[in-house]
């Protein structure tokens, strides 16, 4: 899952930027209004932290140009304004949810955790296909009853095949939302991590759930 | 009074009822007066001029009429209605006829004048010659004593009512004229029922009318009055419909509204100043809360840890620094700070200040230079004016690039001590050099945080110099420097 985070604050946005990422998220961080909406327009993302006081144009007008142009992503508005007019400015702008500075981390993650499930039909913090289960608050995976250990990338990759079960996801689509913006499609590194997750989940198993669609990419769906 | 009227339009009202009530009565007495007046004084005259006409037609003859026989209307009018033509008449028939012909040429004349005109004439020794038909068998009586050839005149009573009545004494007959008064008292009577009947309808009239007038003045009143009710601390930018009139109520409607704007104004600079303030407040704390939450999530390396510390450690001075600039301000506002005031030698200020700028410049290589240091004394709070100083010199380093210089200089002029700072740094676009003054005003909000500053020092600055009755000023050029005048009356 990969997130937009638009905060000026550098420190602020290093440790939100840290903590996600330790959550396996992707994050790309962006200093000012102006630049945020530029990722948010040309970017794919699953998620937008937007702080309200930016430079340039602040974090309501950011919301409301994105929604103009139908950026239909998920947008978490942080901000040290605590008045209700606020909270009502900032969700009538076409944000998804309100978080006032100073927030706990915990409650950061958890509505994080809220506004990526909103997407999708599973409203369970457990994603599962067949006899595979992945807790996304733990992170820990199984099959069965073995349990999978996943390095952070392969987390993140599966977590997005679980989310979009029965969808063929490109190569293009994959790099979009697992990685950040520094990645670099020109390798086949997309195909490495999708093979170490398939030797993990599937081998051993007859019932295969990651599927090539040659010449288009993978799809995760039970036969 | 010894009760009040709450609402001004009753008090209107009840003034001025009372005042057409007051005309009314002035008006109504005097003209029921002047009219009475009037109207005898045209009775007496026209009595006065018909006792005259008759004495005049009747004295002169006096010896025709003056026989003793006494004459009726009833006789005179047979004889005047049959005048027996072809009769012979005797010398006593003559002497008759003659005074006839006197008594008829009244009687002709009483036809011509008002039916209740009664004349009588009688002699001097009260018994009466003529009495005008109308009269009957009755008698006008005066009381007074009647004056010999002038006519004057007196009340009187015929059957039981006044009469007005003029009479004169000549040498043969007393004269009488009379006119009952009943007719003049039935007039002045209808006149004074008309009063008394005007009265309440024009009371009526006035007492409506001023409702009326005053509702109408004083509709715009009570709009003025439920719409300033309505507005609250929440709803100041409202103003009440201004009514293109320069009026009492165009100028009450223009003076409130314009009150309403600098209370707006002011309701509107102390918002937006918490919402400064709470925002400076919260970002350190969002970072000491943030960073140190994360660090617990799991275990770090020492060194991470020491970066932490170090990272929350400067959010936590900056909080102080933010906190004790906020508490200066405040007491700045509320006129509670101290002053201490006595002799202070900016010389020797300046020197000091001098080591500290060398301090804060060393990190950044950025040279300071002490251009002039002329020695000047003022009367002031040598704590306050070497934070104002140390705040304009620090200001100009934090804007001044690496490897540039702050230049600094002491001088009085025209009775002022005159302190300037001059910088090589980012300088200020035209348009902000008023604004930064301000409180939590910066130019660039990224840039200043990563240098620091909250944006406060410069407003501490300004109220310091104010309260040294001194100004502070910037010139500046972007990209290529400023240069902040501090200048201080030395008495």
């Amino acid at each position: 899952m990969r997130i937009l985070v638009v905060e000026d604050e550098k420190k602020v946005a290093r440790f939100i930027q840290q903590g996600l990422e330790e959550e396996r998220y992707a994050v790309d961080v962006a200093q000012d209004g102006e630049r945020g909406a530029l990722m948010a327009e040309t970017q794919i993302y699953d998620l937008i932290v937007v702080d309200v006081m930016l430079p340039g144009i602040n974090g309501f007008e950011l919301t409301r140009r994105l929604r103009a142009a139908r950026v239909p992503t998920p947008i978490l508005m942080l901000t040290a304004k605590t008045t209700t007019e606020d909270k009502v400015e900032g969700l009538d702008s076409g944000a998804d949810d309100y978080l006032t500075k100073p927030f706990a981390f915990a409650e950061l993650l958890a509505r994080v955790r809220s506004l990526l499930r909103r997407g999708s039909l599973e409203k369970s913090t457990t994603l599962t296909i067949a006899n595979l289960e992945l807790d996304t608050i733990t992170h820990k995976a199984k099959r069965g009853t073995r349990a999978i250990d996943l390095t952070a990338k392969e987390y993140a990759l599966l977590e997005y095949f679980l989310r979009n079960k029965d969808r063929v996801l490109s190569r293009t689509i994959i790099s979009e939302h697992i990685w950040d913006y520094n990645f670099d499609t020109g390798t086949n590194l997309i195909d490495v991590y999708i093979s170490h997750l398939r030797n993990k989940i599937d081998s051993g198993f007859d019932r295969k759930l990651i599927h090539t669609v040659r010449g288009v990419g993978y799809v995760m769906r039970e036969e | 009074m010894t009760f009040r009227i709450r609402s001004i339009r009753a008090r209107l009202i009840f003034w001025y009822t009372l005042l057409v009530l007051g005309t009314l009565l002035m008006f109504g007495g005097a003209s029921y007066y002047y009219t009475n007046k009037s109207l005898s004084e045209n009775l007496d005259n026209s009595l006065r001029n018909e006792v005259r006409w008759v004495r005049d037609y009747i004295e002169p003859q006096a010896s025709k009429v003056k026989a003793g026989k006494r004459y009726t209307e009833a006789i005179i009018r047979r004889k005047a209605k049959e005048p027996l033509p072809g009769i012979e008449q005797t010398a006593e028939d003559s002497l008759e006829a003659e005074a006839d012909e006197v008594w008829s040429h009244i009687f002709r004349h009483t036809l011509r004048s008002r039916k209740k005109t009664y004349i009588q004439i009688a002699d001097n020794s009260g018994i009466i010659a003529y009495r005008s038909y109308n009269l009957g068998t009755d008698s006008l009586v005066v009381r007074d004593s009647i004056p010999m050839y002038t006519a004057s005149v007196a009340t009187g009573e015929l059957s039981g009512e006044p009469i007005r009545v003029a009479a004169v004494r000549e040498k043969n007959f007393i004269y009488f004229v009379g006119y009952p008064l009943a007719e003049l008292r039935d007039l002045m009577d209808s006149l004074y029922l008309i009063f008394l009947l005007l009265l309440p309808v024009a009371l009526g009239v006035s007492i409506f009318g001023g409702l009326a007038l005053a509702n109408k003045a004083l509709r715009p009143v009570d709009e003025i009055t439920t719409r300033a009710r309505k507005i609250t601390a929440e709803n100041l930018d409202q103003t009440i419909p201004p009514l293109d009139v320069d009026d009492e109520i165009g100028r009450l409607t223009a003076t409130f509204n314009e009150m309403i704007r600098r209370l707006h104004s002011s309701f509107a600079q102390v918002k937006e100043f918490s919402a400064d303030a709470s925002h400076e407040l919260r970002t350190p704390l969002t970072i000491i809360r943030g960073e140190i939450e994360l660090a617990l999530r799991s275990a770090r390396t020492p060194e991470e840890y020491r970066e932490i510390l170090e990272s929350t450690l400067e959010e936590i001075m900056r909080l102080t620094s933010i906190i004790d600039n906020l508490l200066t301000l405040a007491k700045a506002d509320k006129g509670t700070y101290q002053a201490h005031f006595s002799e202070v030698d900016l010389r020797s200020l300046v020197e000091e200040l001098l080591e500290d700028s060398e301090v804060l410049a060393q990190r950044k290589g950025i040279h300071i230079r002490l251009l002039k240091n002329s020695p000047v004394t003022i009367v002031g709070d040598r704590i306050r004016l070497r934070q104002l100083f140390l705040n304009i010199v620090d200001n100009a380093i934090k804007y001044t690039p690496e490897g540039g210089a702050v230049s600094l200089s002491m001088d009085s002029e025209n009775g002022s001590a005159v302190f300037e700072v001059e910088d090589t740094g980012i300088g200020i676009p035209e348009q902000e050099t008023e604004k930064i003054f301000n409180r939590f005003y910066r130019v660039d909000k990224a840039r200043s945080r990563d240098l620091g500053g909250a944006g406060l020092g410069l407003s501490i600055a300004r109220w310091i110099a104010e309260m040294h009755r001194g100004t502070i000023t910037v010139r500046s050029q972007p990209q290529k420097g400023s240069t902040f005048t501090i200048r201080l009356p030395i008495n």
